[in-house]
């Protein structure tokens, strides 16, 4: 598998991921320590405990812009594909969490993990792009 | 959808890269289209069509 760098829209998504990616990092830390260290109140802290969401809609926008950018409509097929099964097994964990949670059979988590489990089902789309359809769809 | 894609490539010595670059697509599109694996839109296959001098139904045919 390997990502193809002479595809503008490729090129785009991974300037984004990367960037939304950078985001999320720094306004987690910079979130956490000065509102932990309760370095600033009032509205401020509304807006700084939301940065790292906008910096994790960016990926979601990465994702949108390389379906619209794209020209091929094979590849093209692909990604939807993957973001299609991205989205089946996160919101399908979120799910099984939930009433996991709700009878008490596991801890609380944060909603947001499922972004995690999205990207992954999504990374997952690939493969099975690869198996069903001999191309990996983003890294084709 | 059968097609007689990698016959007619074939028949000029063109790679599956050669006739990616003329259709403006990826070598993966035209090999999932040659091995059946996906099937074209109208504008793709009419593209494919122009690039072979062929009517549409003498490249893409019926189960």
């Amino acid at each position: 598998m390997e990502f193809n760098f002479s595809s503008k829209p490729n090129r785009r998504f991974l300037v984004r991921l990367g960037i939304s990616t950078m985001v999320l990092g720094l306004s987690q830390a910079a979130a956490k320590y000065l509102i932990g260290e309760e370095l600033v109140d009032g509205p401020l802290i509304w807006a700084l405990a939301l940065f790292p969401a906008l910096a994790m809609v960016g990926m979601f926008y990465a994702c949108g812009m390389l379906i619209v950018e794209q020209k091929d409509e094979f590849v093209r097929m692909l990604v939807l594909r993957q973001l299609v099964i991205g989205t089946g097994i996160a919101i399908s964990f979120a799910s099984g969490w939930g009433f996991l949670e709700k009878f008490g059979l596991v801890d609380h988590i944060y909603p947001f993990y499922f972004v995690i489990a999205f990207f992954g089902g999504f990374g997952f789309g690939g493969l099975v792009n690869r198996l069903t359809h001999g191309a990996w769809g983003e890294m084709s | 959808m059968k097609n007689r894609l990698k016959v007619l490539r074939a028949e000029r010595d063109w790679r599956q890269q050669d006739l990616a670059q003329r259709l403006e697509v990826s070598r993966q599109s035209v090999n999932a289209i040659e091995t059946g694996k996906y099937d074209p839109s109208l504008p793709l296959a009419f593209r494919i069509a122009d690039i072979f001098a062929l009517p549409i139904e003498q490249i893409f045919l019926r189960d």
